[in-house]
């Protein structure tokens, strides 16, 4: 019985983010006036996925005590290299998706690459990394437009048949093939060892370098995934620094409500999916309200105030307060 | 028989300041050996090139008779030589037996990839535990919730993990209560029995006397000699690392 205290405290974080986010989303369909529809509900996922993608990407730096400030820009830079790629026949699409994917591997590559062998600081490194994959955004698509392989986009942004949201299905994909290997292998717990005392794995033995690059390899690579939904979605691409912005703050805060410490060492991606979808639900809540979208920011950041002092609850149980300032 | 760990004129500069130099070091293998000194006298820095944790400037080490040089704490773990350090050895948000098999973590074939076996991983910590007699029906709970003395028994499972052959102690007893120094020195003692050789580094002479079999003493970077415990008080120790004279 005692184990599992100690798991579900573990799990706290994302246990609170998923019953607010049903809460959330029940009262939603209940006020939408067309109910939950296959249409409602795609749409919604899509939202959500995009925001969860990218919300993926930046925990796992999150989790070894770093940060990623390019993952908003990784996402736009994938866009617009779809937005370029993937047309024609489906094998000239498959190809594109790859080379977009290969896109973000090789952005992360980088800022992996900066923040280990560099030795830079992950929230400066990966600021001007991220300037300079936006740059290449703009190089590539001055101006919005573009264009994608129509059936691949519909498939991947449409609906199964039974209403089931294709953007969820390649969401649950994501974390079933790349998150969850990754959680319960060697360099996924070698990340959480690094990000709760990197000194401590250190003198274990622990592949701390290795376990870093990764963490950026795969941010770069769940940015893409996310980069690559939205071309599905928008049938474009846009090298927009404030959709690049937005993301990569609201994939900061998704992490922080799924449970995430800012400190490293806990948490997981579960959590920020949740995170993300409860960011997304505010605003779709504000339209069944018929409620302002001026309003959105203002609730946006009541709730992540909140997400936060949440997690501060540790300062009123915790036994000597001198760990506090350790 | 060689010594399982022997040093032979091992130093450190650091430019021009000399931190050790020509210590000559013997540890047979079931010993306990203490090592103590004013502060400034070098125990870190000698315990650190033990640990593979700082390359020495002179000398050489070798381990079963075998020269080696370490290149990383990893090489000398997986050498056999196990360090504990006194505050930064444990992840405090991990688990009690995730920090146990930090680094060197249990895998199982799931199709193609190597997942943890977390099963197998939190039994073996159970079973650790067990072994140094240690009441912490738990392992699943963070670090950061145990006291001083469960958290070097935390550590010195983790040696037991690695199966080391020698387990370097850095201040094991610093900042601890009576009691739960008392527990730490029946650890010391349970791993002894195991025959574990331990070498082990304290301010705190009575500890010393009471867990070891001799003492070398370092003072200024230098051996000033060695000192066998069971002949001597905590107060002679003290007075020789003063004195910087052995008898």
């Amino acid at each position: 019985m005692k184990d599992w205290n100690y798991r579900l405290a573990e799990q706290r974080g994302l246990i609170l983010a998923i019953a607010v986010f049903t809460a959330m989303f029940a009262f939603y369909i209940a006020k939408h006036p067309a109910g939950l529809t296959a249409n409602v509900a795609t749409t919604a996922a899509n939202k959500g996925v995009l925001l969860a993608l990218v919300g993926m990407a930046q925990t796992i730096p999150v989790v070894t005590s770093g940060l990623d400030l390019s993952v908003g820009m990784v996402f736009v830079l994938a866009n617009c290299v779809a937005s370029k790629i993937m047309t024609g026949s489906p094998l000239a699409t498959a190809f594109g998706a790859l080379a977009v994917l290969a896109v973000g591997i090789l952005c992360g590559a980088i800022n992996g690459a900066v923040v280990v062998y560099g030795r830079l600081q992950p929230i400066i490194a990966t600021l001007a990394t991220g300037t300079i994959y936006y740059g290449l955004a703009l190089a590539l698509r001055p101006a919005p437009g573009g264009d994608i392989n129509t059936d691949f986009a519909d498939a991947v942004s449409g609906s199964l048949p039974g209403g089931i949201p294709a953007s969820l299905v390649l969401l649950v994909g994501v974390v079933a093939v790349v998150w969850i290997p990754y959680r319960r292998s060697v360099l996924g717990r070698a990340a959480y060892a690094v990000g709760s005392s990197e000194q401590a794995a250190y003198m274990s033995g622990v592949p701390i370098a290795t376990a870093k690059f990764l963490a950026y390899v795969l941010a770069g690579l769940f940015a893409a995934i996310a980069g690559l939904l939205l071309t599905c979605i928008t049938y474009s691409g846009e090298a927009s620094a404030a959709i690049g912005g937005s993301y990569t703050l609201n994939s900061i805060a998704a992490v922080v409500i799924g449970g995430t410490s800012l400190f490293g060492g806990s948490g997981g991606a579960i959590g920020s999916i949740f995170g993300a979808f409860v960011l997304r639900t505010i605003g779709d809540l504000l339209f069944v309200f018929d409620m302002d979208a001026l309003w959105q920011p203002l609730f946006l950041g009541a709730v992540l105030l909140v997400a936060v002092s949440l997690g501060s609850f540790r300062l009123l149980r915790i036994k000597n307060r001198l760990e506090l300032y350790r | 028989m060689a010594a399982l760990l022997s040093l032979r004129a091992i130093g450190k500069s650091y430019g021009a300041v000399v931190a050790l130099s020509a210590i000559d070091l013997d540890i047979d293998a079931g010993d306990v050996v203490g090592l103590c000194g004013d502060n400034g006298a070098g125990k870190s820095t000698l315990i650190r090139i033990i640990s593979g944790a700082l390359p020495p400037s002179a000398g050489e080490m070798r381990l079963d008779g075998r020269p080696v040089a370490f290149a990383s704490p990893a090489a000398a773990l997986e050498s056999g030589v196990a360090t504990i350090y006194q505050d930064l050895a444990l992840a405090p948000r991990l688990a009690v037996y995730q920090n146990i098999f930090m680094g060197a973590e249990h895998l199982r074939r799931f199709g193609f990839l190597r997942l943890l076996d977390k099963r197998r991983m939190r039994a073996e910590s159970a079973h650790f535990l067990a072994r140094l007699n240690v009441d912490l029906p738990d392992v699943d709970r963070p670090v950061s919730d145990l006291s001083g003395g469960q958290r070097q028994a935390v550590a010195i499972c983790r040696a037991l993990r690695w199966n080391a052959r020698l387990v370097v102690m850095d201040e094991p007893t610093a900042a601890l209560g009576v009691r739960e120094t008392r527990q730490v020195l029946d650890l010391i003692r349970e791993l002894h029995a195991q025959g574990v050789t331990i070498l082990i580094v304290s301010h705190n002479m009575d500890d010393l006397v009471a867990v070891t079999n001799r003492v070398v003493l370092l003072k200024n970077g230098r051996k000033i000699g060695e000192c066998r415990t069971a002949a001597a008080t905590a107060d002679d120790l003290a007075h020789m690392i003063a004195s910087g004279v052995v008898p």
